[in-house]
């Protein structure tokens, strides 16, 4: 430093002093003064007083998860100095609802220096990700002019709100775009979701409803519980289930997991663990129907009371024989006994196991065989939910404390309320995923492809709000083929997306939306899983930067478009939709609290006596309590389902249908692995897939058996390039025996991120699953992909 | 010196109003982008061509370099262009929408958890508050953006010229609180920012500046130090008065 001179000296020095004032006189000039136009100002008076205490707020963050937990703000003068969560003593009734490292770590999330800031428009080509910063005022311009437009030049069919659960609360972000275009004259409407497609739909074509499960208080009271691809440890199912299972655990139960991977459930509770290959559960579940038949441990009685089709003797009249679904099983219509041996050779599981689990299920009454919704996501995904629907009938396990009808099993005890859409003057639907089709040849979709509520789509979707979510691009399938969609702009005219971060969707839009997170919004919320509670989501501290609520600018446009008295109901802000949303929960729950309270304690409890049972009514008491299915009975055969006419894919009784992409295709030649996804314990399916702290708990990874990695040359920590015609994905691997020989699987929700040859390089699941949609629901076959994995 | 000396008074303050002038630049420049109107006037001014030669350190002198070549290179540019360039530059290094290559906030770098509204912001709030001063955009953009420090530096230094051109009892203290906002904050992550800049920045500009920067506030904080022993008797003298 010896040979530089001191600021004091060279200021000293009068000609490099002159240097300096040179550089003042320019930057005394040309810059803005305190006080001017930049960024501090003289303190107001009624500003000055320093708030210096700490308040502690209660909230919740209500993103995409099966859980709604306790989160305490802990905040000073609108800084969140931390955050912490439920502390109030355990009550078995109704435990803590306690947040796992996901919740624990939103305050790191949400307050990212990355977030979006101001209302951007596109200035590139779409998708290229370029943007250039816009007012408020002209974002809200151009998006009542474009709806006005697009509404007009091609009728209000054309105008459509991607599904988008990015919040998943009372105040809904999608359900406000929707009613923001009902009272536009109308919007394409979407059925299903990419949750729980293939079981929504198929369920109620046994039970004539979905909502087939007990309260998880209840598995105490069952001897075995049988996870079939059920994996609440990551995927969160409520945040009390992991606690409920412990329960059962402690009390005797028996826990077998059945699941091509070793899961975190199976790890922490299982008893055993049946690996089996993707696509084909049904194979297990007709073999396992098979044992109990031949050895007779089904439950003849439970059978002839309450189902129909079950055997030849109780089938709708004018079926021809041999096709309920005894005959099925036992092979008299097709000449193929579903014997274990014939399952083994599909699925991978030891006869023997086979044999071993149906005894298990059939003679440890009450038994649970509880269906997560993974199983369902293939490209057959109806026949697993009705095929465990016809094994707890043949057990005997509907309606009875410590059962579980299988299927979707929902169960929800209370009614909360929420914001009304409005009635949509257009009556079409589509499938939830079949958007991507809708745009290319909407017109030509009719009841073939799922529409609903019209003979043909009134026209091919040219505009599409995504308000909180990431399913424009990332959480749909075939991202490469989605992308090249919608980059054509002659095809979607106009897209405006509402996010926190540039996620994948949100590089697509051509108006990008600074959303404000939880912490900067009041809202109401549950879990989508199991819970009986409700929670009010207190906004904490004022939005960052120019980022708003989408009802904020919602409410503009409404006004642009000449109904903002009718789209806010005089519900100024969202604060007075809570109070809404409280008022019409009182109407259906007298006990509950005050506006005020339920504010203040952030969480609203109810406690039982008893768990609820389903169909517990149409056990008892048949007579006068029929299912709510066409016969009023059990539908093991269905008859809806056989006037179809589609039996090699839409079988009246549930069957084993080779997939396609499934072990037993051809194409395993080309792409000898199956590859699944599954929900993982660092994400809520793409939210937080940003956030570094959950990097490091677990980072993005492939599992793959050591068989498998060894003949491909890979080890624990390489790269791999996994593909498949759709795409290319670049993801480390993690080399583990906790799942199958033949099977690999990508956590689903890494942001797509491709490189300049197109190869994502984030291990995004979704370049390599496909469109085509299951037959009958119409819903997303994630997980039913063949790939090729290389080391990289 | 002979602080009482009309010349050595009226030399202290030409000197205060060059750092104000330096600081309230490097702010605006870190803050905003810049209109074509000020780039243009930069450029032909170029008041880095003199600068060059003066030896204040190894950061000073790249950035003096960086600089002077960025004006006479851009001398023929279209100022429109070049401010255009230029806001897409400052938007990818500060503001997004992607990932930020420099978040300019003080948390990000010395707060436990990198976020922005930390406890960093709020230090940062009352600094501003014992000057009854406040954010333009309080509680939505954080009080701790290097911008926004680097023009309180400036503001306190024209407070500085008004105390030494009245109540010269109270310089002492703004020295004291120019050392400390300075060395406490500014430097005290200021380097791991500016070297972000340098490292991920594609425009010649921004890295000249990032280096003229960070050269000038390690010099000012020696400056600051001799200038508060020149004046800790003047200011004993004043206390026992």
């Amino acid at each position: 430093m010896s040979e530089f001179n001191g600021f004091k000296k060279v200021l000293n020095n009068p000609f490099s002093r002159r240097s300096f004032l040179k550089l003042s006189a320019v930057a005394a000039g040309t810059t803005a003064l305190v006080g001017c136009s930049s960024s501090l100002k003289t303190i107001s008076e009624n500003t000055v007083a320093a708030d210096d205490g700490i308040k502690i707020i209660p909230t919740t963050g209500p993103n995409n998860c099966g859980g709604r937990c306790v989160i305490k703000a802990h905040v000073k003068d609108n800084v969140i100095m931390r955050i912490s969560t439920d502390t109030e003593t355990d009550d078995p009734r109704n435990p803590q609802i306690r947040a796992c490292v996901r919740g624990r770590s939103y305050r790191k999330y949400f307050l990212s220096p990355d977030r979006l800031k101001y209302p951007m428009k596109r200035v590139g080509k779409r998708g290229e990700g370029k943007f250039e910063r816009i007012t408020w005022e002209e974002a809200v311009e151009t998006i009542a002019s474009e709806i006005k437009r697009i509404g007009k030049e091609y009728g209000p069919g054309s105008r459509y709100v991607n599904y988008a659960w990015g919040y998943n609360a009372q105040i809904h972000p999608m359900n406000l775009s929707k009613r923001l275009l009902a009272l536009d004259g109308g919007y394409l409407q979407f059925y299903n979701t990419y949750s729980t497609a293939a079981t929504s739909f198929a369920t109620p074509y046994t039970y004539g409803t979905a909502s087939t499960g007990n309260t998880p208080d209840d598995w105490v009271n069952s001897k075995l519980l049988i996870l079939w691809g059920f994996n609440p440890a990551e995927t969160i199912h409520g945040s009390q289930t992991m606690y409920r299972l412990r329960q059962a655990k402690e009390a005797g139960a028996k826990i077998i997991v059945v699941d091509p991977r070793y899961t975190d459930t199976a790890v922490g509770f299982a008893d055993e663990w049946i690996p089996l290959l993707p696509t084909t559960d049904n194979a297990v579940m007709d073999a396992m129907a098979y044992v109990m038949i031949t050895e007779n441990l089904h439950d003849q009685a439970f059978l002839d009371k309450y189902c129909l089709g079950f055997d030849e003797e109780h089938m709708p009249e004018g079926i021809y024989a041999g096709n309920s679904y005894k005959s099925y099983v036992l092979g008299e219509s097709d000449g193929v006994p579903k014997t274990p041996e014939w399952a083994e050779k599909i699925s991978k599981v030891p006869a023997t196991t086979i044999r071993h689990l149906a005894r298990e299920y059939a003679t440890n009454k009450p038994a649970a065989l509880i269906q997560g919704w993974g199983p369902q996501r293939h490209a057959y995904g109806e026949q697993p939910v009705r095929g465990a629907t016809v094994l707890a009938a043949m057990t005997g396990n509907v309606g009875i404390y410590g059962g579980w009808a299988s299927g979707a099993g929902y169960a929800g005890r209370q009614r909360i309320g929420s914001i009304p859409i409005g009635e949509n003057p257009v009556k079409a639907k589509i499938s939830c995923f079949l958007w991507t089709d809708a745009i290319v040849r909407g017109t030509e979709m009719g009841a073939k492809d799922g529409v609903q509520g019209a003979d043909r789509l009134p026209a091919n979707i040219k505009l599409i709000m995504n308000t909180a979510g990431n399913t424009l691009i990332n959480q749909h399938s075939d991202i490469n083929k989605t992308a090249e969609i919608l980059q054509d702009e002659s095809l979607v005219e106009f897209i405006v997306c509402s996010d926190l971060f540039m996620s994948p969707s949100a590089k697509f839009a051509d108006i990008l939306l600074p959303g404000n997170s939880f912490f900067e919004r009041n809202n109401i919320g549950t879990p989508w899983g199991y819970g009986d509670y409700v929670m009010y989501a207190n906004k904490v501290i004022d939005n960052l930067y120019e980022s708003r609520s989408e009802y904020d600018w919602l409410v503009e446009v409404a006004d642009k478009l000449g109904f903002k008295d009718k789209f806010t109901m005089g519900n100024e802000t969202e604060e007075d939709w809570c109070r809404y949303v409280v008022a019409k929960t009182q109407e259906n729950h007298p006990e509950f609290p005050s506006y005020d309270e339920f504010k203040k304690r952030g969480v609203y409890k109810w406690f039982y006596d008893k768990p609820y049972v389903a169909f517990k009514k149409q056990i008892e008491d048949p007579e006068n309590n029929p299912f709510p299915t066409p016969s009023g009975k059990i539908e093991i055969f269905s008859q809806r389902l056989y006037e179809m006419n589609e039996p090699k894919e839409i079988p009246a009784v549930p069957k084993y249908i080779s997939s396609w992409e499934g072990p037993e295709d051809p194409l395993t030649e080309k792409y000898p692995l199956q590859c699944i996804g599954w929900h993982y314990k660092r994400r809520s399916h793409s939210t937080h897939d940003n956030n570094p702290w959950m990097e490091e708990a677990a980072r993005q990874e492939m599992w793959m058996n050591p068989e498998d990695a060894k003949a491909r040359g890979i080890k624990t920590g390489d790269k791999a390039k996994v593909f498949n015609d759709r795409g290319t994905t670049i993801i480390p691997v993690l080399v583990t025996s906790r799942i199958m020989p033949g099977v690999v699987a990508i956590p689903q929700g890494g942001w797509y991120q491709p490189n300049e040859k197109g190869e994502d390089i984030r291990g995004s699941i979704n370049v390599l699953t496909s469109l085509r949609p299951t037959p009958l629901a119409k819903g997303n076959p994630q997980h039913t992909n063949l790939v090729e994995v290389i080391k990289q | 010196m002979h602080i009482e000396g009309n010349n050595s008074l009226k030399q202290l303050e030409e000197e205060l109003i060059i750092r104000k002038n330096i600081y309230n630049f490097l702010g605006a420049y870190f803050y905003n982008p810049q209109s074509a109107e000020e780039l243009k006037k930069l450029i032909e001014e170029n008041p880095f061509e003199e600068l060059k030669n003066i030896h204040l350190n190894e950061y000073f002198m790249k950035g003096t370099d960086l600089l002077e070549e960025f004006c006479k290179n851009n001398l023929e540019t279209e100022p429109q262009q070049l401010s255009k360039r230029l806001k897409e530059e400052f938007y990818r290094l500060f503001i997004g929408p992607e990932r930020l290559k420099a978040p300019p906030y003080e948390s990000v770098y010395l707060g436990k958890d990198k976020i922005v509204f930390d406890v960093q912001t709020l230090q940062i709030r009352d600094c501003y508050r014992c000057w009854g001063l406040e954010v333009e955009k309080k509680y939505q953009e954080p009080d701790d953006h290097i911008g926004i420090e680097l023009q309180f530096m400036s503001y306190l230094i024209d407070q500085a010229v008004l105390s030494l051109n009245g109540k010269k009892e109270t310089l002492y203290e703004n020295l004291l609180d120019q050392q400390y906002f300075l060395s406490q904050h500014i430097l005290a992550f200021g380097p791991d920012f500016f070297q972000l800049v340098i490292h991920n920045t594609q425009e010649d500009f921004y890295q000249g500046l990032a280096f003229l920067a960070h050269g000038f506030i390690k010099e000012d904080l020696n400056y600051l130090r001799q200038l508060q022993k020149e004046w800790e008797p003047y200011f004993k003298m004043a206390q026992a008065i």
